[in-house]
């Protein structure tokens, strides 16, 4: 390990792992940042690829940025836990933010349990108590929300949820360290990339999103969305459900493994609210929600909400429109 | 559904509050040591808690690989297996894998196979064997638990199915312009 800066490494700090694909960083990685400095302490962050140095992650509040350069372009698990393995071993962090996402739940875990660290994802807030960490996040199908605190003496390793944090602006001036990784036999090797199905229509073009999910209840109510939004000269949208099960195809989703919508009017109709689907739309400018449980989450992010039965409001809409 | 054996996991703890996934993990852990599968298959996250890790945790204690969220299973039974890790906005990454393996699997990857009423009175009659499973410490405690406000920021539209409708079209007017 040769320091390019002259800084020592921070202990007690807080380390961020940069999440890249195809040589990007991902948003995810600056709502990282974010969290990790409104912990307080010295922030790390580790960019890990073939090509580290030409990863942006200099942002305000960045006191040290990592270069861990790896013989694989892409993320590969085994890669990934030991390169965050040597980070902790050397770095001693007291704690460790990586993305809920498809990447970070691929090898976050593994690094938790074989360490014996404090552990928790889909983490949506994050304090510094007094010195210990409390992080939180929902139970019970995000009916009840909990504070979780972790075991003394660990570094705690949180998956912090995409979208939750504003992503950190501005450019600092942290010391560059590099480290180089000793080959990783990787258990499970990227091969390729394959695109998304594009759609006959982009639902993330659209101003005017009319949005179904599982409350339609049988494939044969589609049809009677489908006009609706014709008629509402609105573009129809499903929830993940929908298209798991076959009745629309993966081009209208919205959510994290679908499209990210910001349309200028959002109305779902019969989504509960999915922390996934939520990632997806609550940008929207206007938020419109008809669902039959009062409790749904969708009333969380929704402008306007109804407690109705989704086909009672759909035929009367279709009588005005 | 088709399974041929189901074994049921007891752990201690789990009657006190529903486990961390790295204790999960290790209830399951001795479990499937033993029966040395050539693949283990975890759901990608439970509704209730959706922490996404149990099966990336359980890999780890195995020594085995894993690959998390996985929509397409490509395997011969041979020495490794092609899957597709579907990441956010719906790209695909295609992985080869060592197996024995863990996989955790998306919804939608195989329409379920629902079983027919014989099959289900031929289900009750197996016995399913119960083992303990040693869950360890925590990797969290829960300091509080709460109900969060909902729909705090939201104006509830009241009245009925055609007043709902009737202000719909009348916020959907004024937004769009």
């Amino acid at each position: 390990m040769s320091d390019v800066g002259s800084t020592e490494s921070p202990r007690g700090s807080v380390l961020v792992v940069a999440e890249q694909l195809r040589g990007r960083v991902r948003d995810v990685t600056y709502e990282l940042i974010s969290a990790a400095q409104s912990l307080g302490g010295p922030v790390s962050v580790a960019v890990i690829g073939t090509d580290p140095a030409a990863l942006d992650v200099n942002r305000a509040g960045v006191d040290e940025v990592v270069q861990v350069r790896v013989a694989q372009a892409e993320f590969e698990s085994d890669v990934y836990q030991a390169a965050l393995e040597r980070l902790i071993a050397e770095r001693e962090p007291r704690v460790v933010l990586l993305g809920f996402t498809v990447n970070g739940m691929g090898y976050g875990p593994a690094v938790a349990t074989k360490l014996g660290l404090g552990f928790a994802s889909d983490v949506f807030a994050v304090a510094d108590d007094g010195g210990s960490i409390v992080a939180t996040r929902a139970f019970y199908g995000s009916k009840v929300h909990g504070e979780v605190e972790f075991p003394a003496g660990k570094p705690v390793l949180l998956l912090l949820r995409p979208t939750a944090w504003p992503p950190a602006e501005g450019a600092g001036s942290p010391a560059v360290t590099e480290l180089e990784l000793e080959e990783v036999t990787s258990r499970a090797r990227h091969l390729s990339f394959e695109e998304a199905p594009k759609g006959d229509v982009d639902i993330a073009d659209a101003e005017f999103l009319l949005s179904i999910g599982r409350g339609v209840g049988e494939q044969e109510n589609i049809e009677l969305f489908e006009e609706l939004a014709a008629s509402l000269g609105a573009t129809l949208a499903v929830s993940r459900p929908l298209v798991d099960a076959g009745w629309m195809p993966s081009s209208r989703q919205v959510g994290q493994s679908g499209k990210t919508v910001k349309p200028k009017v959002y109305l779902a109709f019969g989504i509960s609210g999915a922390v996934q689907h939520l990632a997806g739309m609550k940008a929207s400018e206007t938020i419109i929600a008809v669902n039959t449980d009062p409790e749904a989450a969708i009333f969380d992010v929704a402008h306007y909400g109804a407690v109705a039965d989704l086909f009672d409001v759909a035929e009367e809409l279709a009588k005005l429109v | 559904m088709g399974a041929d054996r189901a074994i049921r996991i007891d752990a201690a703890r789990l009657e006190a509050a529903p486990l961390d996934p790295i204790s999960t993990a290790r209830a399951l852990g001795g479990v499937v040591r033993d029966e040395a599968p050539d693949l283990v298959l975890t759901g990608v996250q439970s509704a209730d808690s959706v922490q996404g890790s149990t099966g990336v945790a359980l890999a780890e204690l195995l020594g085995l690989p894993r690959v998390a969220v996985v929509k397409q299973l490509d395997w011969s039974g041979g020495t490794t297996a092609t899957v597709h890790r579907e990441l956010e906005g719906g790209l695909v990454d295609v992985v080869e894998v060592d197996t024995p393996a863990v996989l955790t699997i998306q919804t939608g990857i195989n329409a379920p196979r629902y079983a027919n009423l014989r099959a289900i009175k031929q289900a009750e009659q197996v016995e399913i064997a119960v083992v303990s499973g040693e869950a360890g410490e925590p990797s969290y405690r829960v300091r509080r638990m709460f109900t969060p406000p909902r729909g705090a920021g939201a104006e509830m539209l009241n009245g009925g199915a055609a007043s709902v409708a009737g202000r719909i079209v009348e916020i959907v007017r004024e937004r769009l312009g």
